[in-house]
């Protein structure tokens, strides 16, 4: 399969290729930031996760492996790791969340983002708040039941439900 | 040919794509993947098929145009690429030997000065950083004040009740589904305010907090929500206006979270005025 551009520019960053930085930072910033504005509710925290993931980007260029996932993917894992980070971090100091921003403010990029909202769409609102507790807020299985008031063995079988669900929907898709 | 996953283990594997595992369950699987390919393959399917992309789902959100050159500059100092020579292509032959000549030395001052900027360039990214992990402890410190502000505030309300004149102190028992839950409500009908401190009240489930009630005669006078802290305590300032003054029953039920009118979930706290 031929190079994507945006693969391109990862290779180039693993060759060294400052230039391509900017590039890159132009392509993809705008995925990073609202990611993690999603998680942390804070535009000043969200910021130093760009600045973070770029750093870790650059100097882990040349482990991307373009058969494993897009380069859209290895940012939303890296983004998403280093936003949860902070926000434990943050719930260690204070008890109450700060809701300083509302959810849901961003634009999917391309169909592919259609694609994954679509699909957590299909799922139950039971399954995607579940879901969302586990992928925005991080917490562990046990947490998610206590936060909902359900038992452990309902969350689980749920969240698999809604994983299953969410793989039929999505492996057909071209990345 | 990679072995089918163990069922037990296959059902985790999702859960642990998504990094919910916890306890016993996480201790298994990560052991067990370490020698199960077949486990491996079917949660990094998971991982490269669903997680990692769900943070598409969040969209896209440009950040200030002034966090590019912060991002690129401290991440890869040299990014900027150095001004290009003009042409000198326009020029006779003669004129390009004299320019030649004169050029030597300014081509040597040129290279000075580009040096030099390089430098400046380090210098800036390095401040830059600096500047930036100094926002960072700014912003941390700047939570911790707003905390430690909060705090300062319920004791001097506390003081102030405390040193009035007609501070009165009302315990509230646990009822209903709070049996263990206990507080006090120390307050002043003169000062019209009041705080509530109470322990043994778990956290509020989702989507619902605390609400306290006034009791002066009819119906139950609304004062404010609030939520407990993990440990079970919480602590509620009140404004009671002149009606609840004369309270003679405080009670506390669970609502939903922006508060009901009326009561209608359950009382977990309550204590008549002596």
């Amino acid at each position: 399969m031929a190079e994507t551009h945006a693969q391109r520019l990862v290779r180039k960053l693993a060759e060294g290729d400052q230039g391509a930085l900017g590039e890159f930072y132009d392509l993809f910033a705008g995925l990073v930031n609202g990611l993690a504005l999603r998680i942390l509710r804070d535009a000043t925290e969200a910021e130093d996760v760009v600045q973070e993931v770029f750093v870790q980007v650059w100097r882990q260029a040349s482990r991307f492996d373009p058969a494993r996932g897009t380069p859209e993917a290895w940012l939303c894992t890296m983004a998403r790791s280093r936003a949860l980070d902070r926000l434990r971090r943050r719930a260690s100091r204070r008890e109450e969340p700060a809701e300083s921003a509302p959810a849901n403010v961003g634009v999917p990029r391309n169909e592919e983002a259609l694609a994954v909202r679509k699909a957590l769409e299909g799922l139950s609102p039971d399954q995607r708040r579940a879901l969302e507790l586990a992928y925005y807020e991080g917490l562990t299985q046990s947490e998610i039941a206590e936060r909902l008031g359900e038992p452990l063995g309902t969350i689980k079988t749920r969240i698999r439900t809604a994983m299953i669900r969410l793989r039929d929907a999505l492996a057909p898709l071209q990345p | 040919m990679t072995p089918a996953p163990a069922d037990q283990f296959a059902e985790l594997a999702p859960l642990g794509a998504l990094g919910i595992l916890d306890g016993e369950d996480r201790a298994a699987f990560e052991a067990h993947v370490g020698t199960c390919a077949g486990c491996r393959a079917e949660r990094d399917a998971y991982d490269a098929v669903v997680v990692s992309r769900l943070g598409l789902a969040a969209g896209e959100v440009a950040p200030p145009a002034s966090l590019r050159p912060r991002v690129v500059t401290s991440t890869a100092p040299g990014a900027a690429p150095a001004p290009p020579l003009p042409s000198l292509a326009w020029l006779g032959f003669a004129a390009s030997l004299l320019l030649a000549v004169t050029s030597a030395g300014a081509l040597y001052q040129r290279a000075e000065a580009r040096r030099e900027a390089e430098s400046l360039r380090a210098q800036l990214s390095e401040v830059q950083g600096l500047a930036l992990r100094r926002g960072e402890e700014l912003a941390a410190l700047r939570q911790d004040l707003a905390a430690a502000t909060v705090e300062r505030d319920q004791v001097r309300l506390v003081q102030d009740i405390a040193l009035g004149p007609d501070a009165r102190l009302t315990p509230l028992g646990g009822q209903g589904p709070q049996p263990g839950a206990a507080a006090r409500i120390l307050w002043s009908a003169s000062r019209r305010q009041g705080i509530l401190c109470a322990s043994g009240l778990p956290p509020a489930p989702e989507g619902k907090a605390y609400e306290l009630w006034v009791i002066a005669g009819a119906a139950p006078i609304p004062a404010g929500v609030f939520l407990s802290a993990a440990d079970g305590r919480a602590v509620h300032t009140v404004a009671l206006d002149e009606q609840a003054a004369r309270a003679a029953t405080f009670a506390v039920t669970l609502e939903p979270r922006e508060g009901s009118a009326a009561p209608t979930g359950p009382m977990v706290l309550a204590g008549q005025v002596g």
